[in-house]
């Protein structure tokens, strides 16, 4: 499947992501190549075949409403470039 | 042209688990930013997410509640969008088998008509963080607290059954005490314990073809819900009135500026690519655990609505606003025991009582004029002992606590005028002292003659200081002056 320039720079905008000039070609070959193997699934004949919501035939267990969690938030904002006041900052994503 | 209004409501409801809905950090609102975000609720590599039980429960609860089926299957999904307050890039949350099918749920209109709201279906699903736009980390940034991230929500989808903002209100106001009285969320509208999203579209009055509708989310008060709604239908006429069209759009409304605005378009670019969590297996809901939770179901306002009616004998308007809150209809129910007048109980809990709860912001648990106090205020009313103009004075009392309605009447000598003796008097000597007021009252036609009435009624109060017993006294000078007219014509 061929993708047009403009569903990949629709894409970009969906992932929040900067496809520019630059990576688009090599950003749609890649994706490209990703939706090869999608049409090669769809090749397989799922005729008769039930479909199913998940490929373990279980239900969903359920677990206490009850606080099982210690606050880590030092070792997690550790991992974060930016902290302020305790909280996390990225960059402004409202107009 | 005349154009009708066609609202539904997409309702979430944040339920008042101790834990998120799939990890078992705490939900306490108001903690330090981040400090009850785990390591599932910050999607870190190879958490997996365990869906909470008391979640589920509510959801059935609540399901029991409207009405609905309750399908013994439902699947969770992934809903994909980017957003730095939703860590993991996606929300699980639910779309073709959510765990509430349709449902109803009845109100009722001023005039005591019942309308009957369909629900289409209510989902599971977990809250966003919170991104903050300014603070002292400067411009270009956004500080994220992640705390609210994996807090459990229902949401209500409702059908466009609503055609007003004040239907729109009742309803909204309905499931406020639904889900307070389950016991299922603490209705703190101002945390965010309930946020509502309108759906508006507008069409030529009579017309069965529906509109372009836009979406207004995340009005978090009745007053903005109301507000909104009324400015968002003014704009759609306003624009078809001029030969324009609506755009379906998403929409937001300042509720200070009292302004609507749209959304920009690249928040509106979504598109969600929902399918079935692989991190979650189905949920199964067995009849029995149906049953179990239907058994141990409070008094919901419906019901007690419909009790307050046959055991009362009050307005299904009123009964249906008295059951909004168990603590509520519990205050009506001591009113009405102690003054034996359950109309007269409604309107004073609603009225006097309410007015000043609400201004003062104050729930029913915290007002200062006790249940009992206020019975034997309205008892005094319906036994004439005062009027319901000295009433309202002697209530005003009792709310700044200066002591009960019999001490109140008595120390401040309130007492109505009842004596016949006495009010034969009052209104003898006004008629005497005002010999022009009663030749207007007999010169004019019968028509001015209430209102002239009413201006010897006036000078007798003052004269009593409100005391004289109004419909006796009335009584007695419509007598009065009327003897007079007809002296004067004989």
């Amino acid at each position: 499947m061929k993708l047009k320039k403009d569903d990949v720079t629709q894409l970009g905008i969906l992932s929040r992501l900067t496809i520019d000039e630059r990576t688009i070609s090599d950003v749609t070959s890649r994706l490209e190549n990703v939706l090869r193997l999608v049409d090669q699934l769809q090749t397989a004949d799922t005729e008769n075949i039930e479909p199913m919501a998940h490929p373990q035939q279980d239900f969903q267990t359920l677990r206490k409403d009850e606080i099982t969690e210690k606050n880590d938030q030092k070792a997690f904002q550790k991992l974060s470039k930016d902290i302020c006041n305790d909280l996390y900052l990225v960059p402004k994503v409202i107009e | 042209m005349r154009w009708d209004s066609v609202i539904g409501l997409e309702i979430h409801v944040q339920l008042s688990t101790v834990t998120k809905i799939f990890s078992g950090a705490s939900t306490l609102f108001g903690a330090k930013p981040n400090s009850q975000a785990c390591a599932i609720d910050l999607a870190m590599p190879g958490t997996l997410p365990v869906l909470n039980s008391k979640a589920v429960d509510n959801a059935i609860m609540l399901g029991l509640a409207i009405n609905a089926e309750i399908p013994p299957i439902s699947i969770f999904e992934r809903k994909n969008y980017f957003y730095p307050d939703l860590p993991k890039g996606y929300q699980t949350t639910q779309l073709e088998w959510p765990i509430i099918g349709k449902g109803k749920v009845p109100i009722f209109l001023k005039d005591g008509t019942k309308k009957e709201i369909r629900i289409h279906h209510a989902h599971l699903e977990e809250d966003a963080g919170k991104s903050l736009h300014s603070g002292s980390f400067g411009s270009g940034l956004s500080g994220i607290d992640l705390n609210r991230a994996g807090t459990p929500l229902i949401e209500i989808v409702t059908e466009p059954d609503l055609s007003s903002a004040t239907e729109a209100v009742i309803f909204a106001k309905k499931i406020h005490s639904l889900v307070t009285s389950l016991g299922i969320c603490d209705g703190h509208m101002a945390e965010g314990s309930l946020r509502f999203d309108v759906n508006v579209s507008v069409r030529p009055n009579g017309s069965t073809a529906l509109g372009t509708r836009t979406e207004t989310k995340n009005l978090n008060s009745f007053k903005f819900m109301k507000e909104a709604i009324i400015l968002e239908i003014d704009r759609q006429i306003e624009i078809l009135e001029d030969g324009g069209t609506v755009i379906q759009e998403t929409r937001l409304y300042n509720g200070e500026t009292k302004t609507g605005y749209s959304m920009r378009s690249k928040e509106e670019a979504n598109d969600y690519r929902y399918f079935p969590c692989p991190d979650l297996l189905p949920v199964k809901i067995t009849k029995s655990h149906v049953q179990e939770i239907q058994k141990k179901l409070p008094e919901l306002p419906d019901e007690r609505s419909i009790r307050l009616v046959s055991e009362y004998g009050i307005g299904a308007f009123e009964a249906d606003i008295l059951s909004t809150s168990k603590e509520l209809s519990n205050y009506f129910e001591i009113v009405a025991g102690k003054c034996k007048n359950p109309k007269q109980a409604a309107n004073w809990t609603l009225g006097e009582l309410m007015g000043r709860l609400n201004t003062a912001n104050l729930p029913i648990m915290e007002s200062p004029v006790a249940a009992e106090d206020l019975g034997v205020l309205v008892e005094r009313v319906c036994d004439h002992t005062i009027s319901g103009k000295i009433a309202k004075q002697v209530f005003e009392a009792m709310w700044k606590g200066e002591g009960t309605a019999d001490v109140i009447i008595r120390d401040r000598n309130l007492k109505q005028l009842t004596d016949l003796k006495t009010l034969n008097e009052l209104v003898t000597s006004v008629i005497s002292d005002n010999p022009k007021m009663v030749n207007d009252f007999i010169t004019s036609g019968p028509q001015h003659r209430k209102k002239k009435l009413g201006g010897l009624m006036g000078q007798i109060m003052r004269r009593s200081k409100g005391q004289a017993d109004p419909k006796r006294t009335n009584d007695l000078l419509a007598r009065k002056l009327c003897e007079l007219t007809n002296e004067q014509e004989d």
